[in-house]
C-alpha cells in the first residue's frame, strides 16, 4: 500500500493532467478538428500509455502542422512544453535525483539543455542517452525512460 | 570533387530535392557538377560561422561576439559540447597560481619538454609555445565567464610537476555550460543544434565565403558511416562574410576513417568519445586543400575496462589507484609487463601486446592502502557495477582470473621489494610516485583493463594564428580558421593528459581574436 501522501500526490498529478487535457480540448479556436485515425495509422504510430490514457489524437501534439496526417513532422521541444510547461519545471520534478548527480533533466554534462526527444520517443521505444557512457550506473539511477 | 563553388552548390541543392523524389544520387551528382554557373542563394548571412560547440567553438564564439560580430554556431548533435562536456574536465596550465601557492617550480620550457617527450618529438613546437604563453590567460578567460575549479592541482601522467586544474564538477561541462550560457545571451549570436555542416562555399579567388548545411538533421549512431549515409535534414546555405571556423573535433568514432589510419581498429573497438566524433568536416577541409598533419596518430586511453562501455566507472580506479599504487599483470603469466606510469601510448602498446588476438585482458590491481587514498566515487561505483572485484587474499584473486598463483605471488613480492628499495629494475616505474604503498594490505581490488580510443592527435595544419594552411600555397586559406581536435601537430605522437582543454580553448580564443 502506498503511503497517504504519495497517493495524494498521485491523485493530484492525474487530476492536473486530466484538467490539462480538458483545457486543451476546450480551447475552441486552437482545438484540432476531430480526426478519424485509421487502425493502420494507430498501429504504426502507437502512443505511450500515459498519453493514450488521455485519448490524444495526432493533432493534439502535432500542432501548427496542418491537418494532413500524411505530412506531420517531428515535434519541437516547445510542442512538448506546451503541456509540460518548462525545462525548469521538468528539472524540479526530478530534483531529488540531483542528490546522486543523476537527474537527466539537469545533469552535470548538459544542464537543462537536452532536447526532449534525445531520450523520449512517442511512437517507438524511448532510449536513455546517459547509457552511452554510464551503462552500468543508469540501472542504479533510474528506471525505464517513459 | 573538390571545393563546392557557388554554381555547383546550386545544382547540389536541386540534387537533394530531386533525391527526395526518388532519383539516383550518383546520376544526379554528375548532373550537378555539369550545372552552368549560378550564384548560391544564401538563406542566411552572418559574419562568422563556427562549426562545433565544444571548447574550441565556444571560446571562438565568445571572442567573436565580444567584437560585435553576428555569429552562427552550428552543432550536428542534439546536445552541445561533444566530447567537451563528457570528459573529466582537467585543464593543464603551466606556471599557474596554485603552483605558485604550493611552491611548485614550473616553466614553459619544462611544459614543452614534457609534451615533446610524450609526443616523440614530432610536435609542432611553435604551437606548444603559443599554448605555454597563453594558457594562463585562457584559464582567466574561463573564470571570467563562470567556470569553477577545485583549489588543488592534479599530477597527470607524463607531466614533470603537478600543473593541472580540475573543474569543480569533475567534467569539462563545468567550463562549456557556463560559457555557453554567457555566449547565448550575447548580442548577434545564433546557436543551431542538429544542424550539420555539409560543404564549404568558395568564391573564385579561393576564399571560404560560407557553408552548406542541413537543419533538423538527426545523427544516427546505428549507421556505419553517418557522414556518408545519413540523408536527414533540410538543406540550407549560410554566408560567412568574415570567416568559417572549424571546431568539430576528432574522429575516434569514425569507423571508416580511423581504420584507414590504423588497421588494427575494428568497428567494435570501443572509444571514450561521444558517438558523433567523425571525420566529415576534416575530410571536407582536406578537399579544399587543407594540409593534413599526423593523421594516423590516434591515442588510446590505457585506463579503461573491457567489461563496460566507454570511459565508464572503471577508468578512474585505474587512473588513481591501480596504475599508481598497484600493478598490471598478464593473466596468462601472472607477471607484470610494463611501467604502469608510462605515458598513454607506451602503456596502450604494451597492453595490446598482452591482449593479443584472444582477448587476454590484463588485470589491474591494488591493495586497501591504495583504496584508502581514493575519493569514494573512484571505486564505489565500479564495485557496485560489478566490474571491480574485491578479494581477501592474493590467491583468491589469482584463481578468479585463472592466473598461475605462484608466479603471481612472486610478481607481487618482487614489486613490493622494488617499492621498498625505491627502484624498479624490471620496468622502471617511478617508485617515488607511489608513496611507499606496496601490495600488502587485504582486501585486494582488481579489474580487467583495456585501452580505448581516446583522442586523434592529427588533423588540419594551422599556424599560430589558428589559420588553416593550404597545400598548394603553404599560406592560409582565406576565410578559414580551425582549433581543437580537428587540428594536428600540437600533441605530436601522443597527447599528455589535460593538455587537450588547454589546446582547444586557447586556439579557439586565438581564432576569435584573429577573425
Amino acid at each position: 500500500m502506498r503511503p497517504y501522501s504519495q497517493s495524494f500526490t498521485l491523485i493530484l498529478g492525474w487530476l492536473w493532467l486530466f484538467l490539462g487535457a480538458m483545457a486543451l480540448h476546450a480551447q475552441g479556436v486552437d482545438s484540432p478538428p476531430a480526426m478519424e485515425i485509421s487502425a493502420e495509422l494507430a498501429q504504426k504510430y502507437p502512443l505511450k500509455p500515459h498519453h493514450a490514457k488521455l485519448s490524444f489524437g495526432c493533432l493534439d501534439c502535432h500542432t501548427n502542422q496542418g491537418s494532413n496526417l500524411a505530412s506531420l513532422k517531428r515535434l519541437k521541444d516547445d510542442d512538448c512544453l506546451s503541456c509540460h510547461q518548462s525545462r525548469d519545471k521538468m528539472a524540479s520534478r526530478l530534483a531529488f535525483m540531483e542528490l546522486k548527480k543523476a537527474s537527466p533533466h539537469n545533469s552535470i554534462h548538459d544542464g537543462k539543455r537536452l532536447h526532449c526527444d534525445e531520450c523520449h520517443m512517442e511512437h517507438r521505444p524511448s532510449v536513455n542517452m546517459c547509457s552511452e557512457c554510464h551503462e552500468r550506473e543508469v540501472p542504479l539511477w533510474m528506471g525505464e525512460t517513459p | 570533387m573538390g571545393s563546392v563553388h557557388p554554381e555547383i552548390n546550386h545544382g547540389r541543392r536541386d540534387l537533394i530535392k530531386l533525391g527526395a523524389a526518388g532519383m539516383g544520387v550518383v546520376l544526379l551528382g554528375e548532373q550537378a557538377l555539369a550545372e552552368p554557373k549560378k550564384g548560391v542563394k544564401f538563406d542566411e548571412e552572418y559574419d562568422v560561422i563556427i562549426v562545433g560547440s565544444g571548447f574550441a567553438g565556444i571560446a571562438c564564439g565568445i571572442k567573436c561576439a565580444e567584437k560585435g560580430y553576428k555569429t552562427l554556431m552550428i552543432e550536428k548533435m542534439g546536445r552541445i559540447g561533444g566530447n567537451s562536456v563528457i570528459n573529466g574536465g582537467i585543464f593543464c596550465v603551466p606556471q599557474n597560481d596554485l603552483q605558485k601557492k604550493a611552491g611548485i617550480k614550473d616553466s614553459n620550457e619544462l611544459f614543452i619538454a614534457d609534451c615533446m617527450k610524450a609526443g616523440l618529438g614530432i610536435n609542432h613546437k611553435e604551437l606548444l609555445e603559443t599554448l605555454a604563453k597563453r594558457a594562463h590567460e585562457t584559464y582567466q578567460f574561463t573564470l571570467k565567464y563562470g567556470a569553477k575549479y577545485l583549489d588543488s592541482l592534479v599530477h597527470e601522467g607524463g607531466h614533470s610537476v603537478p600543473r593541472t586544474y580540475q573543474t569543480a564538477v569533475g567534467s569539462g561541462a563545468g567550463i562549456v555550460l557556463p560559457l555557453m550560457e554567457h555566449f547565448e545571451k550575447m548580442a548577434g549570436v545564433t546557436l543551431k543544434t542538429r544542424t550539420k555542416f555539409d560543404d564549404f562555399v568558395m568564391d573564385d579567388a579561393g576564399r571560404v565565403i560560407g557553408i552548406l548545411a542541413r537543419e533538423d538533421y538527426r545523427f544516427d549512431s546505428k549507421l556505419f558511416s553517418d557522414d556518408l549515409e545519413n540523408q536527414s535534414g533540410t538543406p540550407k546555405a549560410f554566408k560567412a562574410t568574415k570567416a568559417v571556423m572549424l571546431a568539430s573535433g576528432g574522429f575516434c568514432q569514425d569507423k571508416y576513417y580511423r581504420a584507414v589510419q590504423d588497421p588494427r581498429l575494428t568497428p567494435s573497438t570501443d572509444s571514450t568519445n561521444h558517438p558523433g566524433a567523425t571525420a566529415g568536416v576534416l575530410l571536407k577541409a582536406f578537399e579544399i586543400g587543407a594540409v593534413p598533419v599526423q593523421v594516423s596518430w590516434i591515442q588510446f586511453g590505457p585506463w579503461a575496462c573491457p567489461d563496460e562501455k566507454g570511459f565508464g566507472v572503471g577508468s578512474m580506479f585505474n587512473v588513481n589507484a591501480s596504475f599508481r599504487y598497484g600493478i598490471s599483470v598478464d593473466p596468462k603469466t601472472g607477471k607484470r609487463y610494463m611501467n604502469e606510469l608510462a605515458d598513454r601510448k607506451i602503456r596502450a602498446d604494451h597492453m595490446f601486446a598482452v591482449i593479443g588476438k584472444d582477448e587476454n585482458y590484463p588485470i589491474n590491481l591494488c591493495d586497501s592502502q591504495a583504496i584508502e587514498r581514493l575519493l569514494p566515487d573512484h571505486y564505489e561505483k565500479a564495485l557496485k557495477a560489478g566490474i571491480l572485484k574485491k578479494f581477501n587474499t592474493l590467491e583468491e584473486l589469482a584463481q578468479h582470473y585463472k592466473m598461475p598463483v605462484e608466479a603471481f605471488k612472486k610478481t607481487v613480492a618482487d614489486y613490493n621489494s622494488y617499492v621498498k628499495a625505491g627502484k624498479d629494475p624490471e620496468f622502471g616505474k617511478p617508485t617515488n610516485m607511489v608513496d611507499g604503498i606496496t601490495l600488502s594490505k587485504a582486501p585486494f581490488y582488481a579489474m580487467r583493463g583495456t585501452p580505448k580510443l581516446h583522442h586523434t592527435m592529427g588533423g588540419l595544419q594551422i599556424n599560430t594564428q589558428a589559420q588553416v594552411i593550404h597545400s598548394k600555397t603553404h599560406q592560409p586559406i582565406p576565410g578559414l580558421y580551425a582549433a581543437g581536435e580537428i587540428t594536428g601537430g600540437v600533441h605530436g605522437a601522443s597527447r599528455l593528459g589535460s593538455v587537450a582543454i588547454t589546446d582547444c580553448l586557447t586556439f579557439g580564443m586565438i581564432a576569435g581574436e584573429n577573425i
